[in-house]
């Protein structure tokens, strides 16, 4: 980490929130994943997985509503997997930061490209590929 | 093998990758897939989908740290990440409809791509003192911080210039997609696209790229998720360990010398780029 001090320039506020809202999203990521694995292994113990082969997940993991229904039961893997969302999640709000940002400095030509940006995020996380 | 020791074996392995991809400032990714693949057998689609979760993870994680330090410059990173996006869900389209064999010649192409340019190691170009018109007309020039002790404050902002907007733009849709068929951040692609071409200063095309890899691996991840490619098992371990492993290695950095590291994961790495190839040529993958 940088020792030296940053000069504060017009626009940083809106950088520090970012950096605050990726840090407390991974760190919440972080605490579902750990959280859900160490289940894992407990209630597993013993147990193989056979992941050699490629096989078609349950779908019940395969969609962020399904996956925190899931983990409200309790359902490790499902924990697991929302700790996942929630990591995903992280550099699309950063995009959305960066968009209002862009828009209150009324800087309109970045304020497009974020939003070209966004929407390809959307298309990709919607699964418009399949 | 048991699923604690699996998911234990996951977590150092990760921990090793986001160390020294951490360290050598190149792909921890690509070396989260190999472990997967080559040392616990898991099959190609899932270490990619992993993989992948990890790049997200590091990237996030170490841009709230970066953020803060001023370098990166967010207009180029939201101005490539419009290519890295696009090609990155063009190069998912292409993953699903390609066999795992042919994906795996091109991972194993990447790895030697990769352990040669390890080697090579980078060289700073001096910034030119000319902008380009495109970059001033698309607001790219920036400045980033250097310790001055004359200066006030004790920093001063050193001014920089962007080129090549356009072949960086293409270059980077091509990063886009070898993100999204590998499961990997592409650091060796946006060196060439943002050191080389763009000439921005070290300090900013690392964080920026940093920066931008999460953005990227998200446009591939949501479709990996719904096909049922990101196994939780697998990808929450990796995810923890790369974190962890990228931030010991953040802070570790300073206190160790690269060169021999960086020969250690060239050899790692070409070694397995040659079995990958061999093993996606002959269809054992």
């Amino acid at each position: 980490m940088s020792t030296h001090p940053t000069p504060r320039a017009p626009g940083r506020s809106i950088e520090t929130m970012l950096s605050r809202l990726l840090s407390a999203g991974v760190m919440l990521a972080m605490a579902l994943l750990i959280s859900g694995a160490a289940l894992h292994m407990v209630r597993n113990a013993g147990q193989a997985r056979d992941l050699h082969q490629y096989a078609a997940q349950t779908p019940e993991l395969s969609y962020p509503g399904t996956i925190a229904q899931a983990a409200l039961r309790g359902d490790e893997l499902a924990l697991m997997q929302l700790g996942i969302v929630v990591l995903i999640a992280t550099p699309v709000a950063r995009v959305c930061f960066s968009l209002v940002g862009f828009a209150l400095q009324r800087d309109r030509l970045y304020t497009a490209i974020s939003l070209i940006v966004l929407i390809v995020l959307a298309l990709g996380l919607a699964g418009i590929v399949h | 093998m048991d699923t604690g020791t699996f998911t234990a074996l996951v977590l150092i392995g990760s921990i090793a990758a986001g160390l020294l991809g951490s360290l050598t400032g190149l792909g921890g990714g690509v070396i989260i897939t190999l472990v997967l693949v080559q040392l616990l057998g898991v099959d190609l689609r899932y270490a990619i989908g992993a993989s992948l979760i990890a790049v997200i993870a590091t990237s996030s994680g170490a841009a709230a740290a970066f953020i803060r330090e001023g370098y990166t410059n967010i207009r180029v990173g939201m101005l490539l990440e419009v290519a890295t996006t696009v090609g990155a869900v063009v190069g998912t389209y292409v993953a699903l409809h390609l066999p795992k064999s042919v994906i795996g010649v091109i991972f194993g192409v990447m790895l030697l791509w990769t352990a040669a340019s390890s080697i090579r190691g980078r060289k700073e170009r001096a910034s030119d003192a000319t902008p380009d018109p495109l970059a001033t007309r698309l607001k790219l020039d920036s400045t980033y911080p250097e310790r001055d002790a004359a200066a006030p404050g004790g920093v001063r902002m050193v001014p920089y210039h962007v080129r090549q907007v356009p072949g960086a733009f293409a270059v980077m849709f091509g990063a886009g997609v070898l993100s999204a068929l590998l499961g990997i951040g592409s650091g060796i692609v946006k060196v060439l696209a943002m050191d080389r071409m763009m000439r921005l200063p070290f300090k900013v095309s690392t964080t920026t790229s940093n920066f931008m890899m999460g953005v990227t691996a998200a446009a591939s991840a949501g479709v990996y998720l719904h096909r049922g490619q990101i196994d939780p098992g697998i990808a929450a371990p990796v995810a923890v360990g790369a974190l962890i492993g990228a931030f010991a290695g953040a802070k570790l950095l300073p206190k160790v010398k690269v060169k021999p590291l960086r020969i250690i994961f060239a050899c790692i790495v070409a070694y397995a780029g040659v079995r990958m190839m061999w093993q996606g040529f002959t269809g054992t993958l």
